[in-house]
């Protein structure tokens, strides 16, 4: 398991090196010919947003109305009656509400352009964080084989035979890529905090990585040179050298991009994952042709003093609506062409345990918002929480398959036709749900 | 590389193919290794004692600390205490606020919550700047990744300070055998990997038990029904079983299968965590209610069944797995590439599990071993290997002989730098290969620390001026040499050694030029910092 993860990180590394990151580069089509439909003259993008920890779906999309609701939480349960700041669950349909924390989502829900995937999670029975996370990443529960993300398979399976992708194809908010864009498509990173305040920085290391004639700068805006360019240069095998060469070409045109980017009036609310959002969307106000960006928020493992109208949970999901909110708000009308999903590996168990929490557990939820959605209404067979509805007779049962989701997002949303065999493996789409 | 450090003192004669380390390199490359990198003055106290006889005092643990770390470990309130004295403390705070706590009183129970966490954290980092001891430093990274814990799950938050300090550090230069079964037995790893929960399930008796308890507290027949349901679920748990095959002994999928999994599982279930609150502590317990009765076979023979003591049957388990070939080939391997290179010769990893296998995994004698051999010494091994980030924020911080009085800055770079101290999630450990870490963007983030670090403009953490202290008083030219000399294992590469040029004659026309102006800073003050922040942002900085 492990050693073929290595493998695959290490022929990504490899192309990314020999081609130079960001430059044009030839992938191989390992799906035989492009499946994808004459594209749009602007592509449409996708915003995954993985909440790692598992999100609490009972106290995110609430069965307000089922007796178990409250018996079964006794202290973290969110009220239905409004409390002294008139806050209570938000009822949406005559079954189920939201949590208060994400009433930044309430617009977004009238307009129909907001909708909550119920009881979604994985066939996997696992409550292992790192399990779940790779089958639902990898998009492939119990195949531990597989070490290619979904995004990633998706990019590599649409790119352009003649390598002239965009340079900005694909991005993560975060140092490190997370799991569903690691594989043989070279993808970027931005570390935090490094999107405009390195300038000076960059300077002074540019010259020392620089293939360039020691003078840092250049032109901005256009990549210091073309496929192929360099090879022959003092230091060119140094994998670091390379690296860092690809940092400072990537960074620098970020840098430049958030320069052209039209000034947002747009507030975000504070917090990791909104500042990833802002980041990502003046890539996509800038011009860029972004088709999927990816950013993770871990913190959601809520084992004690979850809290209930206030605490932690509520915290984050302020962030999350907030974020999202904000973020399709500052896009203006690309927000039209963009799905937001979040995703979370399992969701946790429907009791509240000793400590004012809740541990691993099964079915989750799933938010898709943007202009495609087909918002407005609940998907998903809402399973109940009696204790009879139960999986293993502590969790939400699982009624839509993840892949579901993603493959109606791959096929209706990003227009790609027809998704080959092997590409979830052991899983053939459905009918699909109906959310775009 | 300059010409020169190869031509210094090569024992080979011109013409010589093989090229070899000089004695400075075999130096630098030991402290690059088996050490986080030199601090001010090591190179040449090694020298001095021999660089052999460093090794042998250093695998004896005979090394002198500095002052520092004994100060900063004392301000360490928990890094001296148990398991359970850390959750009595936690449980002292917790009565004291009561049971409607307010928004202060949150604040006060997460910072207990976290203090044991933190000051561990510190804990690792302090000893693996500043101890004496850089070979015990570097085992016990090695193993802290091997056996994996992390404090991001439940409980081990508490129990993690026992296991660095009284298991890890305990344990790292010691046999293996012994690490094996304390990590199998220490209650960070039963909870990490869930194997405190793995028992038989439940008989009709004791579900009927579960139903009275609950039916005679609750007072309800649909509660106790639950809960009975709930008890049905509770079983064998394989999470410890498979990941001590795949990652602690075997390898993955090396000579077992599932079934072998299963059985070791079972061998292994009934050991779990008790806590005594009377005598403060948190340790392992075998619970014979909960173990699987039977003969497991395992690799191909039967672990008997041991009616008086079955939690030998686990030990057996265990030491089979340590006197295994496989365990000696996977050990070495991962030895191998940790302290010799990515992809180490396969002839090599064999000599090392030769002598894993024959001393039962005496880690002196595997490290001297490793010391010792000839792949360790090529030349073409030399300042190769991408420090992880630890590695490079650690190597960093000794080099500069930094003070560090506050940690809050490492551990934030370490966190972007995704490498936090204990929390990696994954039972893999960190990786410690170039292809896990040297993502592109990811480097800007080593060049802003480089920078912030060499300017003194990390919050807490002060390069002394004694650094600087032999720069030469009037040739400033000359500077960026002397540094190279400190700071650079392998030396200068051309290409640094004319960026640098440039910028010192950049910087020393812009002081005359403010010379005429009113203010000046000393050029030391401003040119020397910069080339050390470059130096240490430098390509050749990132590797070891």
């Amino acid at each position: 398991m492990k050693n073929s993860k290595k493998m695959n990180r290490r022929s990504f590394l490899q192309r990314t090196g020999a081609a130079g990151l960001a430059l044009g580069f030839p992938v191989p089509l390992r799906y035989g010919l492009s499946t994808l439909e004459r594209p749009p003259k602007k592509k449409p993008i996708l915003v995954v947003i993985f909440l790692r920890g598992g999100q609490d779906a009972v106290n995110t999309v609430i069965p307000y109305t089922e007796p178990e609701y409250e018996s079964f939480r006794p202290t973290i349960h969110i009220p239905t009656k409004p409390q002294k700041d008139g806050r209570s669950v938000l009822r949406i349909t005559p079954e189920l509400g939201l949590h208060p924390g994400l009433s930044a989502f309430l617009p977004l829900w009238k307009a129909k352009r907001f909708a909550p995937v119920v009881a979604v999670g994985s066939p996997h029975p696992t409550r292992s964080h790192f399990d779940a996370q790779d089958f639902m990443e990898y998009a492939a529960p119990g195949f531990r084989t597989v070490r290619s993300g979904w995004l990633n398979r998706y990019l590599a399976l649409t790119a352009d035979r003649d390598g002239k992708d965009s340079h900005l194809r694909a991005l993560a908010m975060q140092g490190l890529l997370p799991r569903s864009l690691r594989g043989e498509y070279p993808v970027f990173a931005v570390p935090r905090g490094l999107e405009g305040k390195t300038g000076k920085v960059l300077d002074l290391f540019g010259e020392l990585y620089e293939s360039g004639k020691g003078k840092a700068g250049g032109r901005s805006g256009q990549m210091s040179g073309k496929k192929g360019m360099g090879a022959t240069r003092e230091r060119e095998e140094d994998p670091v050298v390379q690296a860092g060469r690809a940092t400072i070409e990537a960074l620098r045109r970020f840098q430049e991009i958030q320069k052209r980017a039209p000034k947002s009036q747009v507030k975000y609310p504070r917090g990791p994952l909104a500042s990833k959002l802002q980041g990502i969307a003046k890539v996509i106000r800038a011009g860029e042709a972004l088709e999927i960006a990816c950013a993770d928020w871990n913190g959601w493992d809520h084992h004690a003093q979850e809290g209930s109208l206030e605490g932690k949970l509520d915290r984050m999901h302020q962030e999350v609506a907030g974020g999202i909110l904000a973020f399709l708000q500052d896009l203006g009308e690309d927000a039209e062409r963009t799905v937001v999903m979040t995703m979370t590996e399992f969701g946790r168990t429907v009791r509240e345990n000793g400590n004012s929490g809740t541990d691993h557990g099964h079915g989750g939820t799933m938010f898709l918002a943007g202009g495609p959605v087909k918002g407005g209404k609940i998907y998903g067979k809402w399973p109940g929480i009696g204790a009879k509805d139960l999986y293993q007779g502590r969790d939400l049962a699982v009624t839509t398959d993840f892949r579901d989701v993603m493959a109606e997002v791959l096929r209706k949303h990003m227009g790609l036709r027809r998704i080959p065999r092997d590409f979830f493996p052991g899983y053939r789409p459905g009918k699909g749900v109906g959310v775009v | 590389m300059q010409p020169a450090l190869w031509a210094q003192g090569s024992k080979n004669p011109p013409g010589s193919r093989v090229l070899e380390l000089t004695e400075t390199q075999k130096i630098r490359h030991v402290l690059s290794r088996f050490a986080f990198g030199p601090t001010p003055g090591l190179v040449e106290r090694v020298r001095r004692q021999g660089l052999d006889a460093w090794f042998e005092e250093q695998l004896e643990c005979k090394g002198k600390s500095p002052q520092i770390l004994r100060d900063r470990l004392a301000d360490l309130d928990t890094w001296g205490r148990s398991a359970g004295d850390i959750l009595l403390e936690l449980q002292r705070i917790r009565e004291d606020i009561g049971p409607d706590p307010k928004q202060k009183d949150r604040v006060r129970l997460n910072r207990a919550r976290n203090l044991a966490r933190n000051q561990l954290k510190d804990a690792v980092l302090f000893h693996a700047i500043y101890s004496g001891n850089q070979v015990l430093e570097t085992a016990v990274d090695f193993f802290r990744n091997h056996f994996n814990v992390t404090v991001n799950k439940g409980s081990v938050r508490y129990y993690a300070t026992e296991y660095e300090r009284d298991i890890l550090r305990k344990g790292a230069l010691g046999s293996f055998g012994w690490l094996l079964e304390h990590t199998a037995k220490s209650p960070a790893m039963l909870f990490y990997l869930d194997n405190y929960l793995s028992r038989r399930p439940p008989s009709k008796q004791e579900l009927k038990g579960i139903e009275r308890r609950v039916r005679r507290r609750t007072k309800s027949r649909k509660r106790a029904e639950e809960e009975v349901e709930i008890a049905k679920q509770r079983g064998l748990n394989e999470n410890y079983g498979r990941e001590l095959l795949e990652l602690h002994t075997l390898g993955v999928d090396n000579y077992y299968r599932q079934k072998d999994v299963i059985e070791v599982a079972k061998a292994l279930t009934g050991w779990t965590i008790s806590r005594d609150r009377k005598n403060k502590t948190v340790s392992f317990q075998f619970r014979s209610d909960m173990h699987i009765p039977g003969p497991k076979t395992f690799l191909g023979s039967v672990i008997p069944e041991i009616k008086k003591n079955p939690v030998r049957e686990g030990e057996m388990v265990l030491e089979r797995l340590v006197k295994h070939k496989g365990t000696a080939h996977f050990l070495a391997w991962k030895l191998c590439r940790w302290f010799i290179a990515d992809d180490p010769p396969e002839d090599c990893v064999q000599r090392i599990a030769k002598v894993f296998h024959k001393t039962n995994g005496e880690m002196k004698a595997v490290l001297r071993a490793i010391y010792h051999d000839s792949e360790f010494w090529n030349p073409k091994n030399f300042q190769t290997k991408f420090k992880r980030p630890f590695e490079f924020v650690v190597s960093a911080l000794r080099v500069t002989g930094a003070e560090v009085r506050s940690t809050r800055a490492l551990h934030r770079a370490l966190k972007v730098l995704s490498e936090p101290i204990y929390e990696c999630e994954d039972p893999t450990g960190y990786y410690d290969q170039a292809e896990a870490w040297n993502d592109p963007g990811v480097l800007a983030v080593r060049w802003s620390f480089a920078m912030q670090l060499a300017t003194n403009k990390i919050p807490g953490i002060r390069i002394p001026d004694s650094f600087y202290a032999d720069l030469h008083p009037s040739l400033p030219q000359v500077w960026k040499d002397q540094l190279a000399r400190k700071m650079l294992p392998a030396g200068i590469g051309d290409k640094t050694d004319k960026v640098l040029d440039a910028i010192i004659r950049k910087v020393i026309r812009e002081q005359k030029e403010v010379r005429a102006g009113r203010r000046k800073k000393p050029l030391k003050k401003v040119l020397a910092p910069l080339l050390v922040g470059l130096l240490l942002g430098s390509p050749e900085f990132q590797k070891q």
